[in-house]
């Protein structure tokens, strides 16, 4: 059995994982996507790979013990399991642009379910899923408008901010809840699109071009975390003391709950094209492994 | 009122008393699982997906059954000598069957394979066809005496709740089937440079160049559903590693409940004649896979079976140290196999530990070959 903890990621930059330049016979460059809710994630192992890179340039011994140790030429018995374990991140909520409000943010009975079954908070319940089409909204409203059409008989839902995680930069303030089957197509309108073009090396001409689509800022997304019990050898996994020493901020929230959890946060760039600014995220992570005070 | 009486007034558990499995254990993936490809597969055999394997057969619960149990004993005492007795002791009496699948608010109505007796026309979900064995004329004909042609449904799902309608030799309601609620994900794995965001390219000794890019044949099952097992023993609610790539699941350990009467009528009723397997099944000797065990040949036992080509079956077997050993590759008969025999015989959780071959553990443990009863299926 492993021990229960979950990251969750706000993007604070449009964020893009999946296919690159190349990968692809078509130029637009897509995301990895849920197939049933048609939704952007990123896989686990994108986000090993950005905690293991994390830990890397600290100490390297220490990374491969927390990753896992990658396979070296000629050597079968080379590879060691990871002790930490990342299972994909999928959306909780999703800014969209709707005029008048400005931006709400949008989720759906399914995509809320997966943040429970990861999160298990109290104050979220898998029987008691937000309803479709309910809203809580700064100024509210029936009716809704975006880009492509409207929603409308929108009931106000005060506890959906239940299920907004703590710890976040900003936290939304306009929230949705959306069908299943509706989600898909209001995430086509709240992606991020761009057009990019390669210039010859000498001549301001267009070489080719293509287009790249990402999850827009402020976009907020849960993954698991699971934490191996102890190692083969029976000794702890020092899993915390790593984050530590790759200066992650440990912090209690500014509350006197005591059942809401000790956070660990620290901003974290994942996916591709960062150097034109994408992929800057805000990462805490947070569950029942991080409960327990941080040893000395 | 004295302690007999009591247990007599719990006369209502006997069904989950008569039953071998006890536990539901429903497995819901906390992200991707892992589809094996590797059935068979050669370097002269890479054909795609072909032949992809999911779920995660029976072999792969008691895999984390073992290693969860391991830990625990291994916590209690950590003398190596007395650890391996007492493991062995807990894991030897372990049965296992499955893979099936269920609604996650209903795991106790949870899907097996449709008998191959029962036709689903192509694109329908109503079973139109049921064939019985017409023992006269040794044919397989539909419930108005015609042989059906046609194109059908493979690889359909029946609710264990409609199995009852199954049986029953009348052909008023026909059940719905369903088909697997998951969907292929194949999931690219590049492994970057250390210090550039660009795909690590080797250099051969012959200076050729190779790329680390990895496939991982993803599977991901629909959020609303859950992989089920039975189970004669209980595991810790909690997360656990399941079936390949490290991936990470969410199991939960529930009771058959006695409510649930016609399942554990099924489990523990003789198969009698003629009954339809719900797993796969594995006969023979280590050296031979049969279609049905040695004993059911000859005048006492088989009159046919309905089936189609064998699946292929293989498993871990874990072993001593860091080299984990892999069973002999084996063919099974695949779930939904009808077997008409002239004789009654017992229901499968008191088949002989003789029919079933060994490999280690009796192949008796993971399930192999569990069958329920189908009277319709003689005319």
């Amino acid at each position: 059995m492993y021990q229960k903890a979950y990251g969750i990621i706000e993007t604070l930059a449009p964020l893009h994982v999946g296919a690159s330049a190349g990968e692809e016979t078509g130029n637009l460059n897509l995301i990895f996507r849920d197939q049933f809710t048609q939704t952007g994630i990123i896989p686990g192992s994108s986000i090993r790979g950005r905690f293991r890179a994390d830990m890397r340039e600290v100490d390297r011994d220490w990374a491969n013990d927390c990753y896992g140790h990658e396979a070296e030429k000629g050597n079968s018995e080379s590879t060691t399991e990871a002790q930490i374990k990342f299972e994909y991140a999928s959306l909780v909520w999703l800014p969209v642009f709707c005029p008048g409000q400005p931006v709400v943010w949008v989720s759906c009975p399914r995509l809320l379910r997966r943040y429970q079954q990861i999160t298990k908070l109290p104050s979220t319940d898998i029987n008691d899923l937000p309803k479709r089409y309910t809203v809580k909204l700064e100024k509210h409203r029936k009716v809704l408008f975006f880009n492509l059409g409207y929603l409308k008989d929108l009931k106000e839902n005060q506890k959906l901010s239940d299920w907004v995680p703590k710890g976040l930069k900003s936290p939304p303030n306009n929230l949705v809840i959306v069908d299943d089957k509706d989600i898909s197509i209001i995430h086509e309108m709240a992606l991020y699109r761009q057009s990019r073009t390669k210039l010859e090396d000498h001549v301001k001409k267009v070489e080719y071009f293509f287009g790249v689509e990402a999850l827009p800022e402020g976009s907020i997304l849960v993954f698991p975390t699971a934490v191996k019990q102890k190692k083969d050898n029976n000794q702890e996994v020092q899993w915390k003391e790593a984050l530590d020493t790759t200066e992650w901020e440990f912090d209690k929230p500014d509350t006197n709950d005591a059942n809401l959890n000790q956070f660990v946060f620290k901003e974290l760039y994942f996916g591709g094209l960062e150097s034109i600014g994408f992929g800057r995220c805000h990462v805490t992570l947070s569950g029942k492994y991080f409960e327990t005070e941080k040893k000395s | 009122m004295s302690l007999p009486e009591i247990k007599d007034m719990n006369a209502s558990t006997n069904l989950v008393d008569k039953s071998l499995f006890k536990y539901l254990i429903v497995i819901e993936p906390l992200g991707f699982l892992y589809g094996s490809a590797g059935r068979f597969l050669s370097p002269d055999n890479l054909v795609g997906r072909s032949g992809t394997s999911f779920p995660p057969s029976s072999a792969t619960l008691s895999g984390l059954f073992s290693a969860a149990y391991a830990q625990e004993e291994y916590e209690k005492e950590s003398d190596g000598d007395e650890l391996k007795k007492k493991l062995k002791a807990r894991l030897e009496p372990l049965y296992f069957a499955g893979p099936f699948w269920a609604k996650s608010d209903s795991p106790q109505n949870f899907y097996v394979p449709t008998p191959f007796n029962f036709l689903v026309n192509k694109g329908e979900e109503h079973i139109t066809f049921r064939l019985s064995r017409c023992v006269g004329c040794k044919k397989w004909l539909n419930q108005k005496g015609e042989s059906p042609t046609g194109k059908f449904e493979s690889e359909t799902w029946l609710a264990i709740e409609d199995w009852e309608k199954l049986q029953s030799i009348e052909w008023h309601n026909p059940p719905q089937v369903k088909k697997s609620p998951w969907k292929p994900i194949p999931h690219l794995h590049p492994q970057l440079r250390e210090d550039e965001r660009c795909v690590k390219i080797e250099t051969l000794e012959n200076n050729s160049e190779r790329g680390s890019l990895f496939l991982e044949n993803g599977v991901q099952l629909d959020p609303d559903y859950c992989l089920v097992y039975l189970s004669n023993e209980e595991i810790k609610d909690g997360w656990y590693r399941f079936g390949g790539e490290g991936h990470m699941v969410d199991v939960r350990c529930l009771q058959l409940k006695e409510s649930n009467k016609n399942l554990l009528k099924l489990l523990t009723d003789n198969v009698g004649k003629s009954f339809a397997l719900i797993t796969p099944a594995i006969w023979g000797s280590n050296r031979l896979s049969t279609r049905f065990p040695a004993e059911w040949d000859g005048d006492r036992y088989l009159e046919t079976l309905l089936t189609e080509r064998p699946s292929p079956f293989r498993y871990r077997l874990g072993g001593e140290g860091k080299t984990k050993r892999l069973s002999r590759g084996r063919y099974a008969v695949p779930p939904g196999t009808v077997y008409v025999l002239k004789e009654d015989i017992p229901p499968w959780q008191e088949w002989p530990d003789e029919w079933f071959p060994k490999e280690g553990p009796s192949l008796k443990r993971w399930g192999c070959g569990l069958a329920l009863p189908l009277p319709s299926a003689i005319a």
